[in-house]
């Protein structure tokens, strides 16, 4: 879904993603595994022009800059190439991901992020009559170059396999029924390095992420989310929390970019560790 | 897995390649739904609608007429005619419910598209909210006790395309009708679900599949202002087994895409891009996927 695409982009365009980066991830995937309806049936199914179900890869791309409590600035470059294709007639389909994006921190410190997605398989259509969601498993490894804001590694490498799951759940707003999609991810993560999962003080981090997008596509608005990320024991016993509210606006279905206001809380151990308030500028996806 | 924005990208360059290649194969009538009479939901000057830009960029014969120069040479030589229907409305024109802009439909297609017995599709017709049940009025007389019956009857169609349109009612209608203008409170009364209007609908729909030769719904994926779940016209597969096949009925949702506006699913390329596609080929597409 679009929203939670624009809402939960790959973008870590601040100094907030340099250690919440993950969350985006998995949120992202949840909008990319559950997007086009899994409620196919013989007659019902694709949405290209003919029924065809050719693989689709594109690329798009995220700019912007984020302000943090302590008055320093941050700006981003994010992009991600994408290549789908729909594997049993529709009931699986299979999507890959590369992305990659690079920041400039306060002190003028270079990060950046490289993830690679293979292979992320989702399946639709939880029961016959009433669609209740669906579901993507997936599994991938990153490479993270930290370069401020960071107590325990510059550099990590990871590789992680998780499950998003997109529910549809139906409720009733003053008379009006309206059908929304929140996502729940459950993903572990590993690093490759010993020493980093020595630092860590654990193998696997259990890692959690929460999205709730509310379209307001009424007033050219594309929409009102709210993200929660979570990483269990990230510094040893610490857990990481991210709260993240955006609103995203577009003034038209086929504009060449949406723009989004963001904020978000970072919490470690129970400690408030950052306030950033971001705004970025999302190029819709061109395909090759 | 691909995202809405990646499907409009996709559907996007399909129109852009195909620009100027293909061809309207039969004439293609628009028509708009409730509370917007200019039709704009298929054209707003400045925007990339169906009947101002993907139409003309994508088709080498389309040619636009609206209907305030029905039944001049205009009129008849166009190939995709847009309905519109006056404000003011005029004296003789009551409207008020769908079932009176189906009769404005009908008269306008019937100026060249009159019954002539034939069981062969002679023009598309596409729908957008209760502009499709405007559509279906006009090809069914959805009350054959009333004077309905009467009335001049058109060739079948070949394509009857449906955008988000309430078959059996809108759920928020009660409120939604409180912000209608008078002029408009039975068409909203008409499309509130359990109406005496929407049981004939539903009484007829059936019926719908002999006077159509092929029959697409569309719907929207995304909650919006107007959320309309019963877009689906077909969905009761065992009571219209018959029917899904001799239309060879599709049902497809349009992710990222709202009932009405700019963000509207008029506007999705998705949504444009299938439609396109659908009218300009004769195979039998429910059997593609």
């Amino acid at each position: 879904m679009s929203v939670i695409t624009t809402l939960c982009t790959i973008a870590a365009c601040s100094a907030s993603a340099q250690i919440s980066r993950r969350g985006d991830m998995i949120a992202n995937n949840g909008a990319y595994g559950c997007t086009q309806p899994k409620d196919k049936e013989p007659g019902e199914g694709s949405l290209l022009p003919g029924g065809a179900s050719s693989t689709i890869r594109s690329i798009a791309a995220e700019v912007g800059g984020g302000v943090t409590q302590r008055r320093r600035l941050d700006a981003g470059l994010a992009a991600t190439a994408h290549a789908h294709a729909s594997i049993g007639r529709g009931l699986c389909e299979y999507s890959t991901a590369l992305m990659a994006d690079a920041y400039v921190a306060d002190a003028g410190g270079l990060g950046g992020v490289v993830e690679f997605v293979v292979p992320a398989l989702s399946f639709g259509g939880i029961t016959g009559d009433r669609f209740l969601g669906s579901v993507e498993a997936y599994a991938g490894a990153s490479a993270t170059r930290r370069e401020t804001y960071d107590p325990l590694v510059s550099l990590s490498r990871d590789a992680w396999i998780g499950a998003t799951t997109r529910l549809h759940v139906p409720v009733t707003v003053f008379g009006a029924h309206i059908t929304f999609y929140p996502t729940v991810s459950v993903q572990g993560d590993w690093a490759w390095d010993e020493t980093v999962r020595a630092t860590r003080g654990n193998s696997v981090v259990p890692h959690y992420a929460f999205a709730l997008p509310l379209p307001l596509d009424r007033f050219n608005l594309v929409g009102l989310g709210y993200v929660y990320d979570r990483v269990e024991r990230f510094a040893g016993s610490d857990v990481l929390q991210r709260h993240m509210l955006s609103l995203t606006h577009a003034t038209e279905k086929d504009a060449a970019f949406r723009l989004s206001a963001r904020g978000s809380v970072e919490y470690l151990a129970g400690r408030r560790l950052l306030r950033e308030a971001a705004l970025v500028v999302s190029l819709k996806p061109r395909v090759f | 897995m691909p995202s809405a924005d990646e499907l409009e990208a996709v559907c996007s360059k399909w129109l852009r390649d195909r620009a100027g290649q293909l061809t309207l194969q039969r004439t293609l009538y628009l028509i708009p739904g409730l509370d917007d009479e200019g039709a704009g939901c298929w054209s707003v000057n400045g925007a990339k609608t169906i009947y101002d830009h993907w139409g003309p960029l994508v088709f080498s014969n389309w040619q636009g007429v609206s209907s305030e120069k029905a039944g001049t040479p205009e009129w008849n030589a166009a190939t995709v005619r847009l309905i519109q229907f006056p404000m003011p409305y005029p004296a003789t024109f009551p409207g008020t419910d769908f079932r009176d802009f189906g009769l404005v439909v009908r008269q306008l297609i019937a100026m060249n598209y009159p019954d002539d017995g034939s069981l062969m599709g002679e023009y598309d017709v596409v729908g957008h909210s209760m502009g499709a049940l405007d559509a279906m009025a006009a090809l069914l007389p959805l009350n054959p006790a009333s004077g309905d019956a009467g009335a001049l009857a058109l060739a079948k169609a070949c394509n009857f395309v449906s955008m988000d349109a309430p078959y059996r009612g809108v759920p928020n209608m009660p409120i939604r009708r409180k912000f209608s203008p008078p002029f408009a409170q039975g068409q909203c009364s008409a499309l509130t679900e359990g109406s005496a209007e929407l049981a004939l609908v539903d009484a007829q729909a059936a019926a719908l599949s002999t006077r159509v030769t092929r029959m697409t719904c569309y719907g929207v994926e995304t909650a919006s202002q107007v959320e309309v779940r019963s877009v689906n016209l077909y969905a009761d597969r065992t009571r219209f087994e018959h029917q899904r096949f001799t239309t060879d009925y599709r049902f497809l949702k349009i992710p990222g895409s709202s009932h009405s506006g700019s963000l509207g699913i008029t506007r999705s390329t998705i949504t444009i891009a299938n439609m396109f596609d659908t009218i300009t080929r004769s195979d039998r597409l429910s059997e593609l996927h």
